[in-house]
C-alpha cells in the first residue's frame, strides 16, 4: 500500500515477529521486546499493535494448539507477510540512507 | 467440526475444574476471568486469556497471590478496547469521505423538509426542553454559588448550636453560639487559625438619621475589626484595616449612602441611630452580592461584653490553617463545648462550611435568605424530566420516520455501508437537530433571563457564569446527541437490508419501545400536573383558611420612640378618620413578636402534671383587641372595660391551653394571681406550618408594652386612608417616620418559598405537557399515515368514520391512560411527603385526581384528534390506491 507508515513501536513488534520466526505469539513478542529494548510494555498494547499490523496486511496469523500452561487456551501465532518484509526492508533502507548521509563533522564535535 | 469444538470445550472444562480444585490461590481471580469472557470476542478470547494465564503463572512464581491477581485484573482492564468487544465485529467505518458526510447532511435536510410538520414538532420540543433545562440550571448554579467569593472559603466554617426540646419537642438549632466560645477555640484547637465574631440583626428595624433624612433600616451587622480581611466583601472608600477599630465607627453600604447623601465619598460624616447613639462614617462598602447569607446594609463594631462570655450570643466563624477532615473538626468543637460547664444545657455545638450555611436554611430562622437543598433536588429533577420528555419525542418521531426511510437505509447497506456507517449517519442527523435546538435555546434563554429574574424575584446573570455557560452550550450537543441518538441509531442500524428493500417496514422492533416511551412521557406529565395541583390547592388553603381572626383590611403600625408614650392619643386621633372602623393597641399581633410566659404547675390551680411543658404564648393587649380582630369565644367573656378588675386580675386562655390544663370548668380558675374569665376559640397566631400553641391573653398596663397599633380599614379607599394616617402621624410624631404593613401581606409572606415552588412547578409543568403533546401529534401523524391502507380496507368492509376514529384514538389513549394510572400513586406519595411540612394541610382530593386525569386525556385527544379524523375521513378509493412507504 502506498504510504504505509510504520510507527516506532509497530516496527519493533514487526521486527520481533520476524526474529521469533516460528514462535511469534503475544507473550513471546512481549518478552522479546522487553528484553531487547529494556522497557516495560503491557500485553494489551502488544495485542492491539499485532491486530493493527494484521489489518494493514503486514502480518498474518494462525491458531496453534492448546496447552495446560495456558489454562487450556490456544496461542495465536503471527507470521510476517511479503508486504511486511517489504515494509521492514524499506524502513531499514531509509535509516541506512539517512545514517550514511550524516556528515562526519557531526560525530567529531564532542 | 461442531462435535470437535464441543469436545474440546468439554475437555477444557474438565481440566480447568481440576486445576481450580487444586488451589484457588494459584489461579487468576475468577471474577476477572468472567468479566473478560463476558466482554471479549470469542475469536480473540483464546489468545488473550491464554497469554494472560501464562503471564499470571510466571508472575505468581515471583510475587504473592494478591499482587499477581491485581496485576491480572489490570491486564484484563487493559484489553477494554472496542475491537475486542463482542458485537463489534463489523464495527468498522468505511469510506467516510467528505462527500459522504455532505450526503448525510443533504439527506437530513431533505427529510427535514419533506416532513415539515413533524420536523418542527421535534425541533420545537427539543428547543423548549433544552431552554428549560438551561434556565433551571442557571437558577441551581446560582443557588449553589452562595458565599463562593470569600478568600479560603473552603477553610471557613460557621458554628451552630443545637438545643434539646424546642417548642414542638423538636431540637432547636441556631446559627449562633456564645461570645466566649471563640476565644476558647482559638486557645484550645490548634487547627484553627483565627475566629471572627459578628452579630446579625436581620430584618429587625432601627431608625437611621443622617444628612437630615430619617428612614427605618434593616440588616444591621456588628463585626469584629478584621471583617473585611476575613470575608470577601469590598470597600469603596476607607481603610479596611481600621474601618471598624473605633467603637463609634459605622460603615454604610453604597445603597444606603446614596439613599441619604446621594453620593458615596462621605467618610467622616455623622450618622445617628435610634435618636440616641452617634456614629462617624469610617468607610463605604460595596453592596454585598446577593449570593451571601451574610447580608448587611450597615456595619458597626462588635463590642463583646467579655465579663459575660456565656450570656449573650453571636455568630462565630472559623478559619483553618489547612484542610481538616470535617468530622474531626466537628467532633473537636463538640468535645470542647462539652468541657465548658456553662454550656452544659446545649446539646451540641458543631460546624458548617460557609458555603453550606445558605442551603441549610433551617439554622437561620427569620433571616431573609434561606436556601433549601430539597428545592434544589426538586428543580434539578424537573429539569432532567423535561429534557427526557423532549428526548423521548425525538426518539419516537425519528424511529417512526424510519418507516419512510428504511428503503434508503437498505440501499445504503447494499452499496457497502456497514452498521457503523449507518450509526454514524444517524448520530450526524441527531447532532444536526440538537445543535440547531441548542443554538435557538441558548439565544432564547439570553433574552428570557430578565423575565425569568422577575419571575423568580432574583438577580441571576448570565455574565457571572459566562464561560461556564459557553462551555456547557458547546458540550451539550455532543452529550445530548449521544443520549438522544443512541436508541434511534441502534434500532435503525439493525434493519435487515433485504427486507427493507422489499418494502417491509419491520416496525415490530421499535413499536414496544415507542409505546413504553409514550407511557413514560405521560406518566411524568401527570405526576407534574398532580404535584402542581396539590401545591396550588395547599397554597389556596393557606391563603384562605379562616385563621380565627380578621387579617384582611388590617393595617398594623409598629410603635416606636415617642409614639409608644402617646399611643392612646394616636389611637383616638386615628379613630376620627372615616376610613378606620376600629383600632387596638397590643404588645403583639398574630404572627409577630409575642412574648412567652412560664408557669410551674404549683402556680396553676387544679393542675399537677409536671411532665407537660407549661410555656404559653403571651399576648398583652387592650380591651378593644378582641372586637377589632373579630375573635370568637367558646366560654365565659372577653376582657372588658366594664370589669375594672380585668386589667390587673383577669386573663383569657385559648382552647389548646384548656386541653393541656384539662379543666372541666375553666372559669374562675387561678393561674398565679390571675383568674381565667374566658376561653378564646383557637386561632392561628403563626404560620400554618406549625401547630396552634397554648396561649394566654392579658391586659397590658405598661406604656412600653404598646408595640403595635392595629387599624381595621373600611374597604373603600386604602390609599386615601393611608395618606390621612401618614399626615396625622407626622403632625404628632417627629422622631420616627410613619411605617406600616398589612397583616394579610405579612401572612402571605410566610409562604414565599412555597409560592415560588408553586410558580416554577406550574410553568414547567405546562412546558412539559406541551412538549409531550408535540410528540404525541407527531406520532399520530406517522401512525395514521402508516395505517391508511388498513383504514381503507376497514372502511371498504363497512366501518364508519366513528369506528375508525375510535380504533385509532384508542391506541393512543390506552397508553396515556396507563401512564396516568401509574402516575397517581407516585404523585400521591411525593406530595404527601411535601405536605408533611405543614401542620395544617389538605388531603389530595379524589375528584381532583380524576378531573386532572380526564383533563390530560381530553387534551391528548384534542391533540391527536385532527390527525385521526383526517385519516378516518379519507375515502378508501384513494387510500387503497396509494403504495405504502
Amino acid at each position: 500500500m502506498k504510504g504505509t507508515y510504520l510507527g516506532e513501536f509497530e516496527e519493533l513488534v514487526l521486527l520481533a515477529v520476524a526474529l521469533l520466526h516460528d514462535d511469534a505469539y503475544g507473550l513471546g513478542i512481549l518478552d522479546e521486546i522487553e528484553a531487547k529494548s529494556g522497557r516495560t510494555v503491557t500485553i494489551s498494547t502488544i495485542h492491539s499493535t499485532l491486530n493493527r499490523l494484521e489489518k494493514k496486511g503486514l502480518l498474518t496469523s494462525y491458531m496453534g494448539g492448546a496447552t495446560t500452561a495456558r489454562g487450556g487456551r490456544s496461542k495465536r501465532f503471527f507470521e510476517i507477510t511479503a508486504s511486511g518484509r517489504k515494509a521492514l526492508i524499506h524502513a531499514h533502507k531509509l535509516r541506512n540512507t539517512m545514517w550514511d548521509g550524516i556528515p562526519q563533522a557531526v560525530w567529531q564535535v564532542s | 467440526m461442531e462435535f470437535h469444538r464441543q469436545f474440546g470445550r468439554l475437555v477444557r472444562n474438565i481440566k480447568m475444574k481440576k486445576e481450580r480444585q487444586s488451589s484457588s490461590k494459584n489461579k487468576p481471580p475468577g471474577w476477572a476471568i468472567r468479566i473478560l469472557r463476558w466482554y471479549c470476542r470469542q475469536e480473540y478470547l483464546d489468545e488473550i486469556e491464554g497469554d494472560l494465564y501464562e503471564l499470571y503463572r510466571r508472575r505468581r512464581q515471583k510475587y504473592g497471590h494478591f499482587r499477581t491477581s491485581a496485576l491480572y485484573t489490570m491486564n484484563v482492564m487493559g484489553f477494554f478496547r472496542l475491537y475486542n468487544f463482542k458485537g463489534f465485529k463489523s464495527f468498522e467505518i468505511s469510506g467516510v469521505t467528505p462527500a459522504i458526510l455532505e450526503n448525510y447532511f443533504k439527506v437530513t435536510g431533505r427529510s427535514f423538509v419533506r416532513n415539515k410538520t413533524t420536523s418542527f414538532l421535534t425541533l420545537g420540543g427539543l428547543i423548549i426542553g433544552i431552554a428549560t433545562t438551561l434556565l433551571l440550571g442557571l437558577y441551581i448554579y446560582d443557588e449553589l454559588s452562595f458565599d463562593n467569593f470569600h478568600p479560603n472559603e473552603d477553610l471557613t466554617y460557621r458554628l451552630y448550636s443545637e438545643y434539646k426540646g424546642g417548642r414542638e419537642g423538636r431540637d432547636t438549632r441556631g446559627g449562633w453560639t456564645y461570645y466566649g466560645f471563640a476565644k476558647e477555640i482559638e486557645a484550645k484547637i490548634p487547627e484553627v487559625e483565627r475566629t471572627l465574631r459578628v452579630k446579625m440583626y436581620g430584618t429587625s428595624e432601627e431608625l437611621m438619621e443622617a444628612n437630615g433624612v430619617k428612614f427605618n433600616e434593616q440588616f444591621r451587622l456588628e463585626a469584629e475589626s478584621s471583617f473585611f480581611d476575613f470575608f470577601g466583601f469590598k470597600l469603596l472608600h476607607g481603610d479596611p484595616t481600621t474601618a471598624l477599630s473605633e467603637p463609634h465607627n459605622i460603615i454604610l453600604t453604597e445603597k444606603i449612602a446614596l439613599k441619604y447623601f446621594n453620593r458615596t465619598d462621605i467618610v467622616g460624616e455623622n450618622v445617628r441611630l435610634n435618636n440616641a447613639s452617634d456614629f462617624v462614617i469610617s468607610a463605604v462598602a460595596e453592596d454585598p452580592p446577593y449570593n451571601t447569607h451574610l447580608n448587611y446594609s450597615y456595619i458597626v463594631p462588635f463590642t463583646p461584653q467579655d465579663n459575660r462570655p456565656w450570656r449573650r450570643t453571636c455568630e462565630t466563624y472559623l478559619r483553618l490553617y489547612k484542610h481538616t477532615e470535617f468530622t474531626v473538626l466537628d467532633e473537636k468543637i463538640g468535645a470542647l463545648a462539652k468541657s465548658i460547664p456553662e454550656l452544659k444545657y446545649i446539646k451540641k455545638i458543631g460546624v458548617l462550611g460557609i458555603r453550606d450555611v445558605y442551603l441549610s436554611g433551617e439554622f437561620d430562622h427569620g433571616r431573609d435568605r434561606q436556601g433549601s437543598m430539597l428545592y434544589i433536588y426538586i428543580f434539578s429533577s424537573i429539569g432532567i424530566l423535561v429534557l427526557i420528555i423532549a428526548f423521548i419525542n425525538y426518539t419516537n418521531l425519528t424511529t417512526a420516520a424510519y418507516l419512510k426511510r428504511s428503503f434508503e437505509m437498505g440501499v445504503r447497506k447494499i452499496v457497502g455501508a456497514g452498521k457503523a456507517n449507518l450509526l454514524l449517519q444517524q448520530f450526524a442527523e441527531t447532532y444536526f437537530f440538537i445543535f440547531l435546538a441548542t443554538i435557538v435555546a441558548g439565544v432564547a434563554v439570553y433574552f428570557l433571563v430578565p423575565e425569568y429574574n422577575n419571575f423568580l424575584e432574583r438577580d441571576l446573570s448570565l455574565s457571572s457564569a459566562k464561560w461556564r455557560i459557553i462551555g456547557i452550550l458547546a458540550a451539550l450537543p455532543i452529550v445530548f446527541t449521544a443520549i438522544a441518538g443512541l436508541y434511534p441509531a441502534l434500532s435503525l442500524s439493525n434493519f435487515k437490508s433485504s427486507k427493507a428493500i422489499k418494502g417491509k417496514t419491520q416496525l415490530g422492533n421499535g413499536k414496544m419501545t415507542r409505546k413504553g416511551l409514550v407511557i413514560f412521557q405521560f406518566l411524568v406529565c401527570q405526576v407534574l400536573i398532580l404535584a402542581t395541583l396539590t401545591i396550588h390547592g395547599q397554597m389556596n388553603y393557606l391563603r384562605n383558611k379562616n385563621l380565627g381572626f380578621k387579617k384582611d383590611q388590617m393595617l398594623i403600625i409598629p410603635l416606636k420612640g415617642s409614639a409608644v408614650e402617646t399611643h392612646k392619643l394616636l389611637k383616638t386621633e386615628f379613630l376620627r378618620l372615616t376610613g378606620i372602623i376600629s383600632a387596638s393597641v397590643s404588645m403583639a399581633v398574630p404572627g409577630k413578636n409575642f412574648g412567652i410566659s412560664f408557669y410551674s404547675s404549683d402556680e396553676i390551680e387544679d393542675f399537677d402534671n409536671d411532665s407537660l411543658s407549661l410555656v404559653f404564648d403571651d399576648f398583652l393587649v387592650d380591651e378593644d383587641f378582641f372586637e377589632n380582630y373579630e375573635m370568637d369565644l367558646v366560654n365565659g367573656r372577653f376582657l372588658s372595660r366594664d370589669f375594672p378588675s380585668d386589667s390587673a386580675n383577669s386573663l383569657l386562655i385559648n382552647e389548646t391551653s384548656l386541653n393541656i390544663l384539662g379543666w372541666d370548668d375553666p372559669l374562675g380558675k387561678k393561674m398565679e394571681n390571675k383568674q381565667v374569665v374566658g376561653v378564646v376559640k383557637d386561632f392561628h397566631n403563626n404560620s400554618l406550618k406549625t401547630e396552634i400553641k397554648p396561649l394566654i391573653f392579658g391586659i397590658s398596663h405598661l406604656a412600653k408594652d404598646a408595640k403595635y397599633l392595629s387599624l381595621k380599614l373600611r374597604s373603600s379607599d386604602y390609599l386615601e386612608t393611608v395618606g390621612q394616617l401618614k399626615d396625622t402621624w407626622e403632625s404628632m410624631i417627629t422622631d420616627y417616620p410613619f411605617d406600616y404593613f398589612f397583616l394579610d401581606d405579612y401572612f402571605d409572606n410566610m409562604y414565599r418559598s412555597e409560592e415560588r415552588l408553586g410558580k416554577i412547578m406550574k410553568s414547567f409543568t405546562v412546558l412539559a405537557v406541551f412538549i409531550g403533546l408535540l410528540g404525541l401529534i407527531g406520532l399520530a401523524i406517522f401512525m395514521t399515515k402508516q395505517r391508511t391502507n388498513e383504514i381503507g380496507v376497514r372502511k371498504t368492509f363497512g366501518a364508519t368514520v366513528m369506528d375508525v376514529f375510535g380504533l385509532v384514538t384508542w391506541d393512543f389513549l390506552k397508553l396515556i391512560l396507563i401512564g396516568i394510572i401509574i402516575a397517581i400513586p407516585i404523585a400521591l406519595y411525593i406530595m404527601n411527603q411535601w405536605l408533611q411540612n405543614f401542620a395544617y394541610r389538605i388531603t389530595p382530593d379524589w375528584w381532583l385526581i380524576l378531573a386532572s386525569s380526564l383533563f390530560t386525556m381530553v387534551i391528548a385527544l384534542l391533540a391527536i384528534g385532527g390527525q385521526t379524523v383526517k385519516a378516518a375521513m379519507i375515502s378508501p378509493s384513494e387510500t387503497l390506491r396509494q403504495p405504502i412507504y
